[in-house]
């Protein structure tokens, strides 16, 4: 039966049925999606059995689908042209660069602390009391703020790279005035719990208000200027600002807390020009004459939300371990939350271990992709399993490189930290790490920013391949985790114990994240079509 | 000062704000409504927040994490815990889902607020009030009862309130262990003076944290609220059982208005803060849930009345042996009515109940286990026999009255026309009544027990509403309501005329200015910043706050010749100790009456403080002849509060603020 068929078989009009349907749908999903274009092109059950001796047009799709699978292992592919040795090489040194600019606004910061004893929200003679309303405030910013530039970020990159600066400005200013009236909620959130609970006297509480709100609209504005690769002009904001401070309270006298609050006052409100003037020069720029709208709100908030989200939980999790320390109850413990400098000197030497490792990552994750793209065009569907090899070792050479370059910064750190000392000891009489209990944080927070940084480096994989479910699925079980065991250990045994609710946070997240990039690696094709 | 208006609210609004968080709000959201009757549901709530927050409160103060970041975590845990199943269903008025619709629809301008609606919602919700009590005032019966209600409530209110607003010094020497035992909790430390339950301390400590003011508030307001709370317990027992307006409103309006008759010189302890009244006041409504448990086999009420008496347990021994006594006649008066229908409940509430002795064993055996004694003189009192002969206690009319009620129900008993229920409250206030008023009456004289001397009157009183009460409804339920209205407006002449409750009074352990001036300096300075040189008074009050030094420690450790505060024997000025001194200076010792029982107890302690302020007086009569000035912030003929300022050290010694 089946040689008779394959007798009467009409072999160049089926040949030609076949370009037709691949004219009109190149990658027809499944048999129902042929069925569906050939009766769009006026076959039936009737006319398919006519010319092709089928039983309906479904049998005839089925063969279609057939032949088109076969003919995809046979299709050739072009192979993309490699980019020059010398452009990766200044691609990646480009990424490196602006992953290290990130460091200027905190060396900056370092060097006005050494040289004038202050900056722009720090002073030397600070009281802890200050100090503990300062830290509430910068903590405070930096939770609130990080979902939102995330969704600055995400959503102003999408449109910058279509050349839409309209756009982007239309969302991240929308992202912005959101972001500015959940810092007034939030405002008045903590004022009536101020009210109810009395945590603070009113005088810290003011502190806490005005620091929150001016490092609020400098985080804001300096994620713009990320986007807008105009990151170097923060580091020149800060400049600005310890001028400001340094006129109002060395030259004029005036109360050093006082002048911070002008001078960050003055620096978000030049940061926010500095933004509009940007954008509206790129758009200017762009002008492409079309006026587009931004897409629903409803629409552009689902989608950012998992970006939000994460950007919310990331600076928890960074910061929930000083929150742990500082409301550890101690002999003195006049208000919920102490401030514990030895503590925060410890973790913030740890944190420029980051720094490297972050340049590096971004590198790293940027060649990954560029080597993905190139790749899946250069394999046949049914060689994928080496595909999923060659990228599986090309991520576990990336994992190695990150720990090392991480455990070269850690050592790089600490020389220099120590070397730091030296200066300020022999500067201003001031040795940082008298405290055991800072030397102590600082090496545990080492430890956990170079676990970290794996993390991190798996999170811009798994972002780049928009599979932002997974990144939380790995950090919000991680801070759940920081704050458990940092909270248990600070209760039972001493405060600076909070590092290991760090440590332990780090740990997990790195090895769930792990799993997931080599999860997404094992199936990359298909990750790649979802995301595409 | 203390008594003023703004200092007054203040602290009210956020006592308040704590007691319905705890008591009524978060209960609220994390129990189940399982009761059809409000008054039933609110009071069960109440009891299962307060037993959750004993348990949760001896587990995090033993495992070192009693604190508010622990408890508002917990709560939120079991919050979310269960409302998670109904947040994560995509319908439903809980689900998540939902919620994100409506958002994203508001965002897409889907959903338009009509600005009037709300002005209509505002508008018409006074408008729905005022139909409401139009309804009410047209409504005569429902009116009078309010405005009765509205008296013998308000005026309960008043007279045990009154203390707690007007004068600073907390009432009765128990109040400073109570004030310090509370804060011992604060700080994570159990038994510490010793084993003693300690459910009320754990409760008035979560009070504290969640309304955040100076624990002698939260002294000051408990003691008053849970008396008069008492109050409206009696009246809830007797209305929902027996549904009768007088019987309830009498029984209410003895406790209520008329406590020196029936508790004579233990009045003053219904403006106190003590762990005993704390257990009276879940008395009535264990009992009313066991009966309901009887009656209806609920088992919702069951679980609220075991509850109830868990936390009896938890707080007070000898209300525990009081509410032990009353469900043993609660289960006998089924047995006697019922014969073996009886037993199967009767089974169930007696395992429940043992269920109930156990658990409140348990934080008193890890005391054990910690190697904690039993605190000594709870122990001795418990167990010690009076030295001289006691004789029967004087009956006053009261007592008669009640007696006359126990006769009232005797009789009663044999009426064939009541029902199951009243036979069952009957017999049930019949056995209670005669066993403690036998106890009360010859308990002292056959046992020779101090105890049961001393505190049988306690509770003799809080049964003598419920004899009284039940009798009230047994000879009026069938009365016309014009008769039981005269009865109503007749008590309340008789009240308001004859017995006109006056606010209850205390005996005081200081003056209330010492009080004034602990919450002065308290307030001018920030936590433990200061130190107050005072007397045993002064301990518990500054316990926690700031630092606290005794007068005599003082003269022994500082010499006056020196500039202040210079260690005896040395040239050291004392930097152990904050900057900020004040010694309070009492010219003339405060004494409690004489005719007080305790003042035999007391007198060696005012003798030695009469030496202690003598020698302050050398003391700082030497210090200025030297040239060293003090400054005196506050002083009247009895009293004066001496300020000493200790320069902080020099800043080139100053430990910056990362340095250990």
């Amino acid at each position: 039966m089946k040689s008779e068929i394959s007798i009467r078989f009409n072999q160049p009009l089926f040949n030609h049925l076949i370009n037709e349907i691949l004219e009109r749908h190149t990658r027809p999903e499944d048999v129902y999606e042929i069925a569906a274009i050939l009766e769009s092109m006026g076959w039936n059950d009737l006319r398919a059995a006519k010319e092709f001796y089928v039983e309906d047009i479904f049998e005839l799709a089925s063969q279609i689908w057939d032949t088109i699978q076969t003919k995809l292992t046979y299709a050739t592919f072009a192979t993309d042209e490699k980019p020059r040795l010398s452009y990766v090489i200044w691609e990646m040194i480009r990424s490196f660069l602006r992953g290290l600019i990130f460091a200027f606004p905190m060396a900056v910061s370092v060097a006005s602390m050494l040289i004038l004893r202050y900056s722009l929200w720090s002073y030397e003679n600070l009281s802890v009391e200050q100090a503990t309303a300062i830290a509430i405030g910068t903590i405070l910013s930096f939770i609130t703020v990080g979902g939102f530039t995330q969704a600055i970020a995400r959503r102003g990159f999408f449109y910058i790279i279509q050349g839409y600066y309209n756009l982007a400005q239309k969302s991240t200013f929308l992202f912005i005035r959101i972001g500015f009236l959940v810092c007034i909620g939030i405002m008045i959130l903590i004022y009536f719990s101020n009210v109810i609970f009395n945590f603070f006297p009113y005088r810290m509480f003011l502190l806490i208000i005005l620091f929150f709100f001016f490092l609020n609209a400098i985080w804001l504005s300096v994620t713009v200027m990320y986007i807008l690769k105009k990151e170097i002009i923060f580091t020149g904001l800060i400049l600005l600002g310890i001028l400001f401070v340094f006129v109002l309270f060395d030259l004029f006298g005036m109360d050093i807390i006082l002048s911070q609050v002008i001078a960050l006052c003055l620096v978000s409100l030049i940061s926010i020009f500095v933004v509009l003037y940007y954008f509206k020069k790129e758009t200017v720029k762009s002008e492409k004459g079309i006026a587009l709208k931004l897409p629903r709100i409803s629409i552009t908030f689902y989608s950012i939300a998992p970006y939000f989200f994460y950007g919310f939980v990331y600076f928890a999790f960074l910061f929930v371990d000083r929150v742990n320390a500082w409301s550890a109850n101690e002999d003195y413990m006049p208000y919920v939350i102490w401030f514990r400098g030895n503590y925060e000197l410890g973790l913030d030497f740890a944190l420029i271990t980051l720094m490297i490792p972050m340049g590096v990552s971004e590198v790293i994750v940027n060649k990954l992709m560029m080597d993905i793209e190139a790749s899946q065009k250069e394999y046949l569907v049914v060689n994928s399993n080496e595909l999923y090899r060659k990228f599986l070792s090309k991520y576990y050479r990336m994992f190695g490189s990150i720990v090392a370059f991480g455990v070269l910064s850690a050592i790089l750190v600490y020389i220099l930290a120590h070397k730091y000392n030296q200066v300020s000891i022999a500067l201003n009489d001031q040795n940082l790490f008298a405290s055991e209990i800072t030397a102590f944080v600082f090496q545990w927070g080492t430890i956990s920013y170079v676990i970290l940084s794996v993390c991190l480096m798996n999170a811009v994989i798994l972002f780049a391949l928009s599979q932002p479910k997974m990144v939380i699925n790995s950090i919000f079980p991680a801070f759940a985790l920081n704050v458990i065991f940092g909270f248990l250990l600070t209760r039972w045994f001493d405060y600076q114990y909070a590092v290991y609710g760090l440590l332990i946070g780090s740990i997990y997240m790195s090895i769930v994240s792990t799993y997931y990039v080599r999860k997404v690696i094992q199936k990359i094709d298909y990750y790649l079509y979802a995301a595409s | 000062m203390y008594s003023t208006f703004a200092n007054q609210f203040y602290h009210l609004m956020h006592y308040g704000f704590s007691f319905l968080l705890i008591g009524i709000i978060a209960p609220f959201f994390v129990f189940s409504q399982t009761f059809a009757n409000k008054g039933d549901q609110l009071i069960s709530n109440y009891i299962r927040s307060v037993f959750i927050i004993i348990i949760l409160g001896y587990l995090l103060v033993i495992t070192k994490l009693y604190e508010v970041l622990s408890l508002i975590f917990i709560y939120l845990f079991i919050i979310g815990l269960l409302y998670l199943p109904m947040w994560k269903k995509v319908l439903g008025e809980n689900s998540i889902f939902q919620v994100i619709f409506r958002l994203f629809d508001m965002l897409d301008g889907l959903i338009h607020f009509d600005k009037n609606a709300s002005k209509k919602k505002v508008t018409s919700l006074p408008k729905s009030l005022l139909d409401k009590w139009k309804v009410l005032y047209h409504n005569r019966e429902a009116f009078g009862k309010l405005i009765v209600l509205v008296f013998l409530f308000g005026y309960s209110f008043f007279i045990r309130f009154y203390d707690a607003v007007k004068h600073a010094a907390p009432p009765l020497s128990d109040s400073y262990v109570t004030l310090a035992w509370m804060k011992y909790i604060s700080n994570r430390m159990l038994f510490h003076d010793g084993i003693y339950p300690q459910g009320f301390h754990i409760y008035l400590a979560t009070l504290q944290k969640f309304a955040a003011i100076d624990p002698i508030y939260v002294l000051k307001y408990t003691g008053p609220l849970q008396a008069f709370f008492m109050i409206v317990m009696i009246y809830f027992f007797i209305n929902r059982l027996t549904g009768h307006f007088l019987a309830a409103v009498i029984a209410a309006g003895i406790y209520g208005l008329a406590a020196p008759y029936i508790m004579f010189n233990s009045t003053e302890r219904q403006i106190a803060t003590n762990s005993q009244e704390f257990a009276f006041l879940f008395i009535y409504p264990a009992l009313y849930f066991l009966s309901e448990y009887f009656l209806t086999k609920k088992k919702e009420a069951l679980v609220t009345g075991i509850l109830a008496t868990a936390i009896i347990g938890l707080v007070h021994s000898l209300a525990f042996a009081y509410i032990g006594l009353a469900i043993g006649l609660l289960m006998i008066t089924q047995l006697l009515l019922m014969g073996k229908k009886a037993w199967g409940s009767v089974v169930k509430v007696a395992l429940f109940s043992i269920g109930a002795v156990v658990l409140s064993l348990i934080p008193l055996g890890i005391g054990e286990v910690l190697g904690k004694q039993v605190h000594s003189s709870s122990a001795d009192y418990l167990t010690s026999t009076s030295k001289v002969e006691l004789t029967y206690p004087t009956l006053h009319v009261m007592d008669y009255v009640s007696l006359f009620g126990l006769l009232v129900l005797s009789i009663s008993l044999f009426n064939k026309k009541n029902s199951f229920k009243e036979k069952t409250l009957i017999l049930f206030t019949l056995l209670l009544g005669l066993a403690m008023f036998f106890l009360f009456f010859a308990g002292g004289v056959v046992t020779n027990s101090v105890l049961i001397s001393s505190r049988s009157m306690d509770l003799w009183a809080l049964t003598i509403p419920l004899i009284i009460g039940i009798s009230v409804y047994l000879l009026t339920k069938t009365a016309k309501p014009v008769v039981q209205w005269t009865f109503i407006a007749a008590l309340i002449l008789f009240l308001t005329v004859y017995i006109r409750p006056a606010p209850i009074e205390a005996y005081k352990m200081e003056r209330d200015i010492q009080v004034e001036q602990y919450l002065q300096i308290r307030d001018s300075h920030t936590p433990k910043s200061f130190m107050i040189v005072s007397q045993d008074e002064g301990y518990a009050k500054i316990y926690g706050i700031g630092i606290h030094m005794y007068l005599k420690d003082f003269l022994e450790r500082y010499d006056p010749t020196k500039p202040a505060l210079t260690i005896v024997g040395s040239d050291e000025m004392d930097y152990n100790v904050p900057p900020d001194v004040y010694v309070f200076h009492e010219k003339k010792i405060f004494e409690v009456s004489k005719k007080n029982g305790i003042y035999s107890l007391l007198e060696p302690k005012y003798e030695q403080r009469k030496q202690d302020n003598k020698n302050f007086k050398k003391w700082i009569a030497t210090y200025l002849q030297h040239g060293h000035k003090v400054d005196k912030t506050y002083e009247d003929q009895n009293f004066a509060v001496y300020h000493f300022y200790i320069p902080p050290i020099q800043k080139k010694e100053r430990k910056r603020f990362w340095e250990d």
